[in-house]
């Protein structure tokens, strides 16, 4: 009985170690290593597709900027808010604290999503949509590796002026002029595609992010 | 990003690193020993740079052997292997048993594949070890699209079935003969054997037939000689041709099976992990804070006013506007010294792998709180003790400026200036009342590992242990734990020492045996700065779970410099067994100069030289390859004036150490990792006390080139 009760005394203690206490849990390492399985294997709350939840009176009462986001590998469609500006560059933000950096409306970096791009020199590209196209244009995309250093890919990319489209967005139409950006350079090829109004406002986008995040469409919904 | 999209990232590639397709560019099958090869013969390729490959063989004689292999450089492998090999070891009666066998092997790449010419490789097999597998080889690969081939030329284990006389002979006669192989005590680098005796020729081809399934055939001049000498029935081979098969289940695990000799039959497992390959990019942490911007100066003159420093109730104010921004990223304010144009804040950052982006962090922390009139920033991260490095200064418009910048990591490192905190004043510095005294405890689990000791590859210890630190003020720390085992396996090492040294870690197996609560550790310590560049070190107590006594230490480290060198000295005391406060009649002093050495592209040596714990003389040196999300694979060797026959099997001490950071695994920032030490042997020669706050692992972060080294996750 003693033993049985020894035994179960320190299964009860071990349990209770594995739980952790304290004020001074987060070092451990088994602790933590525990904690991130049972996260990943618990049952995910049931997120709702935002594209299913938006509708045109929501986004016309909307008092805030917001961009609908479709990251096209999973098939998932969130919104973010505008939460900031410097220097020409947005930040839009979500609850779970991910964000998209954009100047002029192109992608300039994101946050949040691990296989992130940290910045983008798209000045090249700003002025080629500005005058309709250009050959040559230079886009450096700067990410960290794996191993947490940073890594500038450089792409050489043709913008093409392709045609005109009338996008019609949650009820509201809206003429725009498509270009596409077709880059190619040591960190591989891609093509991004633009909708952009008389006025200069990019209305939608698709871009590639970073290969493993794959192509992130845009659609600017209010403003 | 959905959690289930989280999970099986994860689960799919933890492995494999974040790809997608079927395969993993670059990484090669291999052999049956763990390198990329055929099935007994290697190939001239090597794997990534970098990667670190766990393979594990099971023959159906019962041989096991199990490698883990590194790509220390895009040309040099080096690989660890434990081996089970039955009915080895002459009992003297006319039987055997098994044996376990630890050895190294090394590969350098002469050429690399190019137009026409083949990769050609040199190959040490098992020079470090028994030399059970021991062999040399010269081979080269050519590959022509789906068809890859290989042949060279092989000495020892290689140069078996249908062997000459040693070309290499015609330089040296002393190539001509090559020394009996000699089980001893093991663990000398074989040098006399090295490409000596008679040489043989290997070949193979394997074939691509898709991505995933890739066939193999090959010549193997190996014969089993010492499976098969002074009697011993183990393998008997019946063909010199070898059949294999290799299928990648998931990018970074293959299984392979292959026909061998004519008579055995393998199964190989090949695992592929690379530190360059995080499963979850970069990390998956919340976005920081933006900069906050100030009002412009034309349009908003008042804001910029220097009158809330008069102001009585100004800089309380501001600290308390500091400390909850500081918070809300996860840093704990300690100390500041405000000025109407400076501010000095003095954070502890536990959360975040690189201080160079606690750093960033803070900095955005601080233009959301600071009067606009506060243009210097000056931010001193401090570590775990709460002793300051380096002091970072920035201009807080250039933090304006080059938050978004392409380029902007570069540049706010090209803007910033760093200055030992030890220069700054003290006038003026205001210490936040939580910040001390201080204290953290925590109930929790433990483990304790045993690798690869003489009868079992792994042994470990799970309970749970109760720790405490109290820190009274900056450098101060009192710290302790208990720890109850709850089950484990390191109890049953029963092989009593035969060590003719002083005992100091042969009887390591005495102190796994405890059942009952002990403390690991409980100590005082006073860490603090003696002068810039300079930090300091006392302590007394139970210093770890085999010794107590008193210890300390100085250690030099200027900013910038690759270079640090630090002395310690202890005196101590063997523990009693059962870990109480008791000690046995057995004393020692050691003592150490070290030099640490960073050579730049993650490359750090170490050098100690001085007295070690049985009293012996001498040096170990390490190297360690780092990178930048804490990832750190490094090997030791200790040689001492205690001669191979004293110090007992193994030679002289030797080792690899491992650490996995877990925000790599998890995407989630946490300083905590995985570390673990693979010592083949625990000797008494060449052992060290296992102190837990040995200065430069606790202050290298603080100033470059750590501190710079890393900085492009400032913006992060």
């Amino acid at each position: 009985m003693t033993r049985f009760w020894r035994h179960a005394g320190l299964a009860a203690a071990f349990a209770l170690a594995l739980t952790g206490c304290g004020n001074d849990i987060r070092q451990s390492p088994l602790r933590l290593a525990t904690a991130a399985v049972v996260d990943l294997v618990r049952p995910d709350t049931p997120s709702v597709d935002a594209r299913a939840q938006l509708t045109p009176e929501l986004i016309a009462s909307a008092p805030v900027s917001i961009l609908l986001v479709i990251q096209q590998q999973e098939d998932v469609g969130f919104t973010l808010l505008a939460n900031s500006a410097n220097l020409g560059v947005i930040e839009w933000r979500n609850t779970a604290g991910q964000s998209i950096l954009r100047r002029d409306g192109i992608v300039a970096g994101t946050r949040g999503f691990g296989f992130d791009r940290m910045t983008t020199d798209v000045t090249g590209l700003i002025r080629a949509l500005a005058t309709g196209g250009a050959d040559g244009v230079v886009r450096v995309n700067r990410i960290i590796d794996g191993a947490g250093v940073i890594e500038a890919h450089r792409f050489l990319c043709n913008v093409r002026l392709v045609g005109t489209e009338t996008l019609t967005i949650y009820g509201r139409s809206y003429d725009t002029r498509t270009y596409t950006e077709s880059c190619d350079g040591p960190g591989g090829r891609f093509t991004n595609r633009y909708w952009v109004e008389a006025s200069g406002t990019i209305r939608r986008s698709v871009e590639r992010i970073t290969p493993e995040l794959g192509d992130f469409e845009f659609v600017r919904l209010n403003d | 990003m959905p959690r289930w999209t989280r999970a099986a990232l994860f689960a799919v590639t933890f492995v494999a690193g974040g790809v997608a397709q079927a395969q993993i560019a670059g990484v090669r099958s291999i052999n049956t020993y763990g390198v990329p090869g055929l099935i007994e013969t290697p190939s001239a390729q090597m794997q990534p740079d970098a990667e670190l490959t766990t393979s594990l063989t099971l023959l159906s004689n019962d041989i096991g052997r199990g490698q883990l292999a590194f790509q220390i450089l895009p040309r040099v492998e080096g690989v660890f292997r434990y081996a089970s090999v039955p009915d080895f070891l002459p009992r003297g009666n006319g039987e055997f048993t098994r044996t376990y066998d630890r050895s190294f092997d090394v590969r350098v790449q002469l050429l690399e594949e190019a137009g026409w010419r083949p990769a050609v490789t040199v190959g040490l097999q098992d020079f470090g070890g028994t030399g059970i597998y021991g062999a040399e080889y010269l081979v080269a690969t050519k590959s022509f699209g789906d068809l890859t081939v290989s042949g060279g030329i092989g000495w020892g284990r290689l140069g078996g079935r249908g062997s000459f006389g040693n070309p290499l002979g015609v330089l040296d006669d002393r190539f001509d003969d090559r020394p009996g192989f000699d089980f001893g005590q093991g663990g000398d680098f074989s040098l006399d054997r090295l490409f000596r005796g008679d040489a043989a020729l290997f070949a193979g081809v394997q074939y691509d037939v898709t991505d995933r399934l890739t066939f193999k055939v090959e010549y193997s001049p190996d014969e089993y000689r010492v499976e098969q000498a002074r009697g011993r029935d183990i393998i008997d081979p019946e063909t010199p041709l070898n059949f294999g098969v290799d299928y990648a289940i998931r990018p970074g695990i293959r299984l392979g099976l292959q026909a061998i000799q004519g008579t055995a039959v393998g199964l190989t497992f090949q695992f592929a992990a690379n530190p360059r390959r995080a499963p979850l990019g970069s990390g998956l942490e919340e976005t920081p804070r933006p900069v906050t911007l100030r009002p412009d100066f034309r349009e908003n003159p008042e804001v910029w006013s220097r009158g809330w420093v008069a102001n009585p109730a100004g800089p309380a104010a501001v600290r308390t506007a500091l400390d909850a921004a500081l918070a809300e990223a996860d840093l704990e304010l300690v100390a500041t010294r405000l000025d109407a144009t400076q501010a000095e804040i003095r954070f502890r950052n536990r959360r975040y792998t690189t201080e160079s982006q606690a750093i960033g962090r803070a900095a955005r922390a601080a233009t959301a709180a600071l009067p606009p009139s506060v243009e210097t920033l000056i931010l001193v991260p401090l570590n775990a003790v709460g002793t300051a490095g380096s002091a970072v200064i920035l201009q807080r418009s250039d933090v304006e400026r080059f938050e978004n910048a392409p380029d902007g990591a570069a540049q706010i490192l090209a803007a910033s200036r760093r200055v030992d905190a030890v220069a700054l004043p003290n006038e003026g510095l205001v210490t936040e009342p939580e910040a001390y005294p201080r204290f953290r405890w925590a109930l929790g689990p433990y483990t304790a590992t045993t690798t690869f000791d003489p009868d079992n590859p792994f042994r470990i210890d799970v309970g749970a242990q109760l720790s405490g630190r109290y820190q009274p003020a900056p450098g101060i720390v009192l710290d302790g734990a208990v720890r109850q085992k709850i089950a484990g396996n390191r109890d049953e090492y029963d092989r009593r020492s035969n060590s003719v040294l002083p005992r100091v870690r042969t009887n390591t197996y005495l102190f796994a045996k405890e059942d009952g609560p002990f403390i690991p550790y409980l100590t005082a310590n006073y860490i603090f700065r003696p002068a810039p560049d300079f930090h300091g070190r006392l302590s007394a107590g139970l210093l770890e779970t085999q010794f107590g006594g008193v210890s300390a230490e100085v250690l030099w480290k200027r900013d910038g410099s690759p270079l640090a060198i630090g002395a310690e000295v202890n005196r101590v005391r063997q523990r009693e067994f059962d870990m109480a406060f008791g000690f046995r009649d057995l004393d020692a002093t050691t003592a150490f100069v070290t030099g640490y050495y960073d050579h730049g592209n993650g490359f750090l040596s170490q050098l100690a030289v001085g007295r070690y714990l049985a009293g012996d003389e001498g040096a170990t040196y390490a190297l360690a390859r780092e990178f930048a999300n804490g990832w750190r694979i490094g090997a030791y060797a200790t040689k001492t004036n205690v001669s191979s026959e004293e110090f007992g099997e193994g030679s002289f001490d030797k080792g690899i150490s491992l650490r996995i950071p877990l925000a790599w695994m998890t995407g989630q920032q946490t300083q905590t990792g995985a570390g673990f030490t693979i010592q083949p042997l625990l000797r008494d020669g060449g052992a060290r006390l296992n102190l837990r706050n040995r200065l430069y692992p606790l202050v290298r972060d603080q100033s470059a080139p750590d501190l710079s080294d890393d900085w492009g996750r400032f913006w992060r």
